[in-house]
């Protein structure tokens, strides 16, 4: 009963599909090795030895607001907008979100603010996947999609 | 919820396909870092993974699982694949002490036991995310990949180097603190599959006491098959904090277990995979 009512209504889906996406973005334009973050439940974040080479400078360092189509589900339309300085995602924004029916707007609460720490932490974590589960809405992943293909086209123009 | 393909070329170093498609209820990714995997191999792996859902899922009414739950169907009159991973399941059970069991009770509140015995739904999605992953990873090995990931919603294969030329990197979702991972794995041939009670809302019951599962955030498994991988991960969750001491006695399987109280706990044999590791 409740598998069915998370799974159906929610549109919440397990998705290493923004950290894939948002990963090949990050390999395409900046082509770094950054110091992986390893961090404790406990919350504290460290830096492995030998981890402390700087970001490689990207060859070629895009700046801009890209916003991403509207994409509808069935509980409403959602868009997202990516933020990039110097060809790394600075932030993510929902640029809109169903917020009309209860429901929506209990979902879009907390899924919105969580997916777009994913897509930041995702950068940070230089990881290629993600084993264990993230919530995400699979309209947030397709509108971030093309946001990112928008800056990428930009990146192949430059 | 339509299923919606993405292709993307080659983004990163070299030639490299991957693809997203919205399959047995989450996104599956499959990256190709061969440079001669033609996209129609590709086509063939979603093809796989749609037969099934067509077949395995519980969601599906029509499903095979959903018609032999009902009795519509017996056990002969399933596909093969369906015998062969339920023959699967039950080695598992045997295997984990009853931890792994395709016919966990759902709740355990009005249920006698003997009514509960009587006829529980057979749900092997335990083994199946992970065994769909396996015979995917099958059809691009046969095709002559050797640098690819099959990626089911964390649970996943990986072979050779990914798109940058390197060893497959895994974030290990932190089970608390959803914008971190818990650690970092650095891996060129596994399967690696993990358990949560965060995953999707759901709670992996304990079958022997038809409560969830406490004690344990996540359970992470790695070894050389994804779908024992997933089906140990779920067992071992379901074992609670015990779960550790029995995922130590794997042979080929290392492990981590992330305890309630916050304690990581590792398997000796998890250490080569580590990212941080000499």
């Amino acid at each position: 009963m409740r598998r069915k009512l998370v799974a159906s209504a929610v549109a919440v889906v397990v998705v290493v599909a923004v950290l894939v996406l948002v990963l090949h973005h990050q390999q395409k334009i900046q082509r770094s090795s950054t110091p992986v973050h390893v961090s404790s439940p406990g919350g504290t974040t460290s830096t492995p030895s030998g981890g402390s080479t700087p970001p490689t400078p990207a060859t070629s360092k895009v700046s801009g607001v890209f916003t991403g189509p509207a994409v509808e589900m069935e509980y409403g339309p959602v868009q997202v907008a990516i933020d990039v300085q110097g060809g790394k995602i600075t932030d993510v924004k929902a640029m809109q979100y169903p917020v009309d029916r209860p429901r929506s707007q209990f979902i879009n609460s907390q899924a919105v603010p969580l997916l777009r720490s994913e897509v930041l932490q995702a950068q940070s974590a230089n990881v290629n996947l993600i084993s264990g589960a993230t919530f995400t809405s699979e309209a947030f992943a397709r509108s971030l999609q093309a946001a990112i293909e928008q800056e990428q086209k930009k990146v192949a123009t430059h | 919820m339509s299923e919606q393909t993405y292709i993307q070329d080659a983004p990163g170093v070299g030639a490299h396909l991957h693809r997203l498609e919205h399959v047995m209820g989450m996104p599956i990714g499959v990256d190709v870092c061969d440079p001669d995997i033609e996209a129609s191999t590709v086509d063939r792996v979603y093809q796989w993974l749609r037969f099934v859902d067509t077949t395995f899922s519980t969601y599906k009414e029509d499903s095979e699982i959903s018609r032999l739950n009902r009795g519509e169907l017996t056990l002969e009159q399933t596909h093969p694949a369906v015998r062969s991973v339920l023959r699967r399941c039950e080695r598992l059970r045997v295997q984990t002490d009853g931890y792994f069991d395709v016919r966990a009770p759902l709740q355990s509140s009005v249920q006698t036991a003997v009514e509960a015995d009587l006829r529980r739904p057979i749900d092997p999605s335990g083994l199946v995310k992970g065994w769909s992953v396996a015979e995917a990873a099958r059809i691009l090995e046969r095709a002559g990949a050797r640098n690819y990931c099959v990626n089911a919603g964390g649970d996943a294969r990986l072979r050779g180097r990914s798109w940058n030329g390197e060893r497959w990197r895994v974030g290990i979702q932190h089970p608390r603190i959803r914008d971190r991972v818990a650690t970092v794995l650095v891996a060129s041939d596994v399967g690696i599959a993990t358990s949560g009670a965060y995953e999707r809302g759901e709670h992996i019951i304990n079958p022997h006491t038809g409560s969830p599962a406490e004690g344990v955030l996540s359970v992470t498994i790695v070894g050389p098959d994804v779908a024992t991988a997933d089906a140990y991960a779920t067992a071992a969750y379901a074992m609670g904090p015990k779960g550790a001491q029995w995922c130590a006695t794997l042979t080929d399987y290392a492990a981590i277990v992330i305890l309630a109280e916050g304690n990581v706990l590792s398997t000796p044999a998890m250490s080569r995979y580590r990212a941080d590791a000499p």
